[in-house]
């Protein structure tokens, strides 16, 4: 049935952004940065709902560069949020005059780089690739293996009632 | 009102500066920091008869019964550039098939960003007098082709730009955020056709209202908006209409049909919750006018929708009424009736229920769409709509489909 090999390609295409995840993320901060730092409060910072840290300084967000893996993983776990969910939310934030998104870098080598400079960054990167330099607020499991089984179950869904 | 002259000729200042730093990007870049964004649609659409806008009084939307690519099709470009630390300008501009693309300057405004979670622009900026009002052109940013007509509506040309001081604060607490929005202004000379006349409309003293509530699944938002002093311009029905209550002894009446004078309310209520799976949003929406033919306007839609992988497939139920003010129809009728002359005001009293007759609607609609997100930016929509004037009694269905892109 046509809807069947349609959705099975739609999957498998969406399992293809996932595949290629490491084996989890830190949120990171300068070291010499010490205040504790919630899920919440970077999820509110990265959606533009605040410009500060908790303490009151200014924080600049980076993402990683959309297209790697941790830019979704880090959107849906932390952020809470599927990728068009996000891209929606910013196209209404960016045409609303009301805020625009994080920047961005293309490797975590140059995120690493930058926060280890400046007090104000916060941004995330590789589990396996964090150092001295920086100070980890948050573990993000990357659950890449239930990532994956979540898409099949849409196709399976899909098919049964096909 | 000083305020908008000023407002209009710093607008066509800072409009030439955005453009002129729109051309010349290099020198911007160097010294400023400016980003650009942009959104467009491809859509088109077709009704299988399109008696509902023929036949009845009131004409429900632009389609016809052959295939229309310019009603939906649009393209916008956003340019913001920063200043310094505290200071932007940020500009619009949006070319419709519908207009023959002539581009047209939609925003532009002076934003200054505190560091306490304030926001004020200065300018010419988008009313956001209902939820998707301030992004109704990004057709990206939410599930439909275009958000329900019975509230989202564009017959009312005075009332989707105004030049205005807007203030805009947000703050957490826990898991939600509240935010206030309020704004001041008005608006010059904005061509209009009502009751088939062309005329030029103003406003002033307009304001507004906001406020919302959010959390990551669930946005509420409340609005209020008056606009006491709305001027219609020269409307040759209402000027007919006038003359003939003054010569039949209802002058009283008539004044208050003086179109230089109307004074409009509009409430709004809007939730929306998505929850990844499944979504829901609801708006109700109410305007009252309290010195005019114009009937009061009650419309709501309720949608609800869920996602299957990059699909989401909605259902929408919207419904639009207008009220009479039965002020006017009252004691002409009355007097009609059984007092004395009355003979004569039957002439007078057949013309009012006329107007209020043509100024009163009645409809609803349902509408099945399904949005497919594909490639990074792009989402396709397909929709079919089924239109009820209940009214006149008739009714017909829509289809469209629309692609939506932001760059």
């Amino acid at each position: 049935m046509n809807y069947k090999r349609f959705f099975a390609i739609a999957s498998i295409a969406f399992l293809g952004a996932h595949s290629a995840a490491g084996e989890g993320l830190v949120v990171i901060v300068h070291s010499e940065m010490h205040e504790p730092l919630s899920s919440q409060d970077i999820a509110r910072i990265f959606l533009g709902k605040s410009s500060q840290f908790p303490t009151g300084e200014k924080v600049e967000p980076l993402n990683i560069d959309p297209a790697d893996p941790n830019y979704t993983i880090f959107a849906r776990k932390v952020l809470r949020k599927s990728p068009s969910q996000l891209r929606a939310y910013w196209a209404r934030q960016v045409f609303t005059g009301r805020g625009t998104p994080p920047k961005s870098r293309k490797t975590d080598e140059e995120l690493l780089r930058l926060v280890a400079t400046g007090k104000q960054y916060l941004t995330y990167v590789d589990a396996e690739k964090t150092s001295e330099t920086v100070r980890v607020v948050l573990e993000v499991e990357t659950e890449a293996e239930v990532e994956v089984e979540e898409e099949l179950k849409i196709e399976i869904e899909v098919d049964v009632k096909t | 009102m000083n305020l908008n002259r000023h407002i209009g000729s710093f607008r066509r200042v800072f409009a030439a500066f955005c453009a002129c730093s729109i051309f010349y990007p290099t020198i911007a870049s160097a010294e400023l920091d400016w980003q650009g964004n942009g959104f467009g649609t491809f859509g088109g659409g077709v009704l299988n008869d399109d008696s509902i806008n023929t036949q009845g009084a009131f004409r429900h939307n632009s389609f016809e019964e052959s295939f229309a690519f310019d009603i939906d099709t649009r393209l916008g470009y956003q340019a913001s550039l920063s200043l310094n630390d505290k200071f932007s300008i940020t500009a619009q501009l949006v070319v419709r098939a519908i207009d023959d693309f002539e581009p047209n300057l939609e925003w532009g405004y002076l934003t200054f960003h505190s560091d306490h979670g304030f926001l004020v622009n200065v300018g010419r900026q988008r009313r956001p007098s209902y939820a998707y009002s301030d992004y109704l052109d990004v057709g990206y940013a939410y599930p439909w082709i275009r958000p329900p007509l019975e509230v989202y509506s564009r017959d009312l040309s005075f009332f989707s730009e105004v030049d205005a001081i807007s203030v805009h604060y947000q703050r957490p607490f826990d898991e939600w955020t509240g935010s206030v929005q309020v704004y001041y202004g008005g608006t010059t000379d904005n061509a209009a056709e009502i009751a088939g006349d062309r005329t030029e409309t103003n406003t002033r003293d307009d304001a507004g209202l906001f406020l919302g509530l959010e959390n990551d699944h669930i946005n509420l938002r409340l609005g209020y908006q008056v606009l006491p002093n709305v001027d219609l311009g020269d409307v040759e029905f209402t000027n007919i209409l006038i003359r003939f209550l003054d010569n039949a002894g209802y002058s009283d009446i008539a004044q208050d049909l003086v179109p230089s004078s109307l004074y409009i309310e509009y409430y709004n209520f809007a939730i929306g919750v998505d929850k990844g799976d499944w979504l829901f949003n609801a708006e109700y929406t109410q305007t009252d006018y309290s010195r005019s033919l114009a009937a009061d306007e009650l419309s709501w839609y309720a949608m609800g929708g869920r996602r299957l992988g990059p699909f989401t497939l909605h259902y929408t139920y919207a419904d639009r009424e207008r009220v009479n003010n039965e002020k006017f129809t009252g004691p002409i009728r009355a007097d009609a009736e059984s007092g004395p002359g009355s003979a004569a005001l039957q002439g007078v009293a057949a013309l009012v229920e006329t107007a209020l007759v043509l100024s009163s609607l009645e409809q609803h609609s349902h509408t099945l769409g399904i949005r497919y997100d594909f490639d990074k930016a792009y989402s396709l929509k397909v929709e079919y709509q089924w239109v009820y004037d209940d009214r006149d009694n008739l009714s017909n269905q829509l289809f469209s489909f629309a692609i939506d892109f932001v760059f």
